[in-house]
């Protein structure tokens, strides 16, 4: 059986399982006929008791280095002695509920409000007062709270919906976790993450999973596979084994800069959408980000980012990256994507419709208040501004001009920022790769953005599934576009990278490399892999196989030749 | 009363692990003390207000306080925050 969810912590595990039951809700119309002073009494006890563990739990926790199962106890403590909560059990008891309905429904009613905010980070914390209130309730009625961290044997938790505290004490039995419920933004997801357990959360049909079955847990695509037969569990350990042996393998990568067997250096940086994956990037010794995708900053909200709040973005994100280079992507929205901040109407055609760039330029006010916050940020780190869409020489100007009123108004108010940050565009309309030569003497680098590129190349949706056997990055058509995007850019000294899929694609970048790319923007979980592939590429050798390429006729020839000249062991490593 | 505003700049804004220590850093301070932007009052002494606070990177805050350590707590309450970088 083949059951799905949702990869919330990477990796695999492949054992047998241990079904946690979950602690059913408490009757919240329980009520009690014990005096109200001394339930109070009883509430206020137990809380004590509670909170006395709870701390010297987290300063167990803060010896042994584990800081961030301590601070999340220490949050929990917070919350179990929070004064508005105790004012709220108070006056349940009051109205006759017993103690351990009275928490019940004070917490429930906590939690209630924290999910009513518009803040996915704030709605798991109602999972932390679900959490606290039920080991107070459990305290209450002397019924026995779950416990992990006396586990015998290696298990695979299966669960409804397994609450944070249950993993903080976990010792270190635990290989996998599988629950119905959760994303990856829950604090069980970001727990399991940094305990280095594989997780799969929302996953379906659980109750089809049976106590001490034996289970493949495949937290990279998200899938649970039971009932195995014997063959299949000799697959599920190999993978398993397999998989560990990879990570470690390219881990060495962590620290040590990408450079081509023949000596030639090529930066491989990360595309973000959003702060909150800039750690892992730094960890994996990215070069800096290619790719910052600023539309989150403009969906799902009615109103516009203002300054302040870009301002505040773009300076943290460039203070952790400790002086690598930022690159902000200006606003690259359409009418395909929900901005209602934009009141964009709807259109035939968004794709070849009123985006990005034209907005910008159209509605000026949008495109300063973001180049104001990135120039602000420009003093905290290497900042690098990039115009999407560009499609010719005029809108580029026009961008520029903007930029420089920005820069005056700036200089006015005595606000500090970068005088000569570097400011280059996107290729990805044809039209721009075209005019390379027209454009790179107005722009500080480019950068290929070979998704649109490719679809508009070949007038073909990739999410259209008629069409979308037209659509490959490896087309020539494609592939002669980029060749000269990069010779145009290597004869005028400006930089080139390639920031789209086909960057982190190990067919593609044997051409890329040959072509004299000395930059790529890849996804953070493909770093390491992508620095591994250029150890092992020979840049003089890729020259040849690049001149081939362009003369192939399709994409599967290329593809062909690719295969033909990489080495085995490249090969093996997709 | 005693009261200063301050930009709330780190990228989580006050979310747990900074909610948690500035409820234990006020907590010992005899003031009442409200921060308040735009239409929101939060009682920083409980972390269920500060959490449901929506204090959010980028906004601009009002941190008011009133009692016998009022000009003391404010100050030490906007330090912390300024120098938050989670």
């Amino acid at each position: 059986m083949v059951l799905k969810g949702v990869a919330a912590s990477p990796g695999k595990a492949a054992g047998n399982i241990l079904v946690i039951q979950d602690i059913p809700e408490y009757d919240r119309e329980e009520k009690s006929t014990a005096a109200a002073q001394e339930s109070i009494r009883r509430v206020d006890e137990a809380i004590d008791e509670l909170n006395c563990e709870m701390e010297s739990l987290s300063k167990r926790l803060s010896t042994a280095g584990d800081d961030m199962k301590a601070a999340m106890v220490q949050m929990h403590a917070a919350m179990l002695t929070d004064k508005i909560l105790r004012t709220e059990i108070e006056k349940e008891i009051n109205r006759g509920y017993s103690p351990p309905a009275a928490v019940a429904r004070a917490a429930y009613r906590q939690q209630k409000l924290l999910l009513s905010l518009n803040d996915t980070l704030m709605k798991e914390r109602a999972q932390d007062v679900k959490d606290v209130s039920k080991r107070l309730i459990c305290r209450l009625t002397g019924q026995t709270y779950p416990d992990l961290s006396d586990l015998r044997g290696e298990a695979i938790i299966v669960s409804d919906n397994l609450l944070p505290s249950m993993l903080t004490s976990a010792n270190g039995k635990v290989k996998g976790l599988i629950m119905a419920k959760g994303s990856k933004t829950s604090h069980v997801a970001i727990l399991a993450a940094n305990m280095g357990i594989p997780a799969v959360l929302g996953c379906a049909s659980i109750e089809n999973l049976h106590d001490g079955e034996f289970v493949f847990l495949d937290a990279v695509s998200g899938t649970v596979y039971s009932g195995l037969s014997d063959e299949k569990i000799r697959w599920a350990r190999g993978e398993d084994v397999q998989y560990r042996s990879k990570l470690d393998r390219l881990s060495v990568w962590k620290n040590r800069k990408s450079v081509t067997k023949d000596g030639k250096r090529i930066h491989v940086l990360a595309n973000i959408m959003d702060a909150s994956v800039t750690d892992q990037l730094m960890e994996n010794g990215a070069d800096g980000v290619g790719l910052f995708r600023t539309e989150f900053l403009y969906m799902n909200r009615e109103t516009m980012p203002n300054e302040d709040e870009q301002f505040v973005i773009y300076q943290n994100v460039a203070k952790k990256l400790k002086g690598r280079p930022l690159t902000i992507r200006t606003m690259d929205i359409g009418a395909d994507k929900t901005a209602s901040c934009l009141k964009m109407e709807k259109e035939e055609n968004p794709s070849l419709g009123y985006r990005a760039i034209r907005i910008c330029l159209d509605r000026p006010e949008i495109l300063k208040v973001q180049l104001a916050a990135a120039l602000r940020a420009s003093v905290f780190g290497k900042i690098k501004i990039m115009f999407p869409m560009i499609s010719g020489t005029e809108e580029l100007d026009r961008a520029l001009e903007i930029l420089n009123d920005v820069k005056a108004e700036l200089e006015k108010k005595e606000i500090p920022f970068d005088k000569n940050v570097s400011v280059g565009i996107m290729i990805e309309v044809p039209s721009a790769a075209v005019l390379a030569d027209k454009l790179v003497g107005k722009a500080d680098f480019f950068s290929i953005g070979s998704n649109d590129l490719t679809q508009y190349t070949l007038a073909a949706d990739r999410l259209n599934g008629r069409v979308s056997h037209l659509y490959s990055h490896l087309n020539p058509a494609v592939l002669r576009l980029i060749r000269n995007t990069i010779d145009t850019a290597n004869k005028n000294g400006k930089t080139c990278s390639v920031c789209g899929e086909m960057a982190a694609d190990p067919a593609a970048l044997p051409i890329l490399i040959g072509m004299g790319l000395k930059n790529i923007s890849v996804n953070p979980p493909s770093v390491l892999l992508m620095k591994n592939l250029i150890g092992l590429s020979d840049q003089s050798r890729l020259a040849v196989l690049a001149e081939q390429a362009v003369e192939a006729e399709t994409p599967q020839q290329v593809l062909a030749l690719v295969k033909d000249t990489v080495s085995q062991e490249y090969k093996n490593w997709y | 009363m005693y009261s200063q505003t301050i930009l709330i700049k780190n990228p989580s804004g006050l979310h747990a692990r900074p909610a948690t220590r500035l409820v234990i850093l006020t907590k010992k301070y005899k003031s009442t003390i409200e921060i308040v932007h735009d239409n929101v009052v939060v009682d920083p002494k409980s972390i269920l207000s500060l959490l449901s606070g929506e204090l959010r990177p980028g906004t601009r805050v009002e941190v008011r306080a009133e009692g016998e350590d009022e000009e003391l707590a404010v100050k030490e309450i906007c330090e912390y925050i300024d120098a938050l970088e989670e």
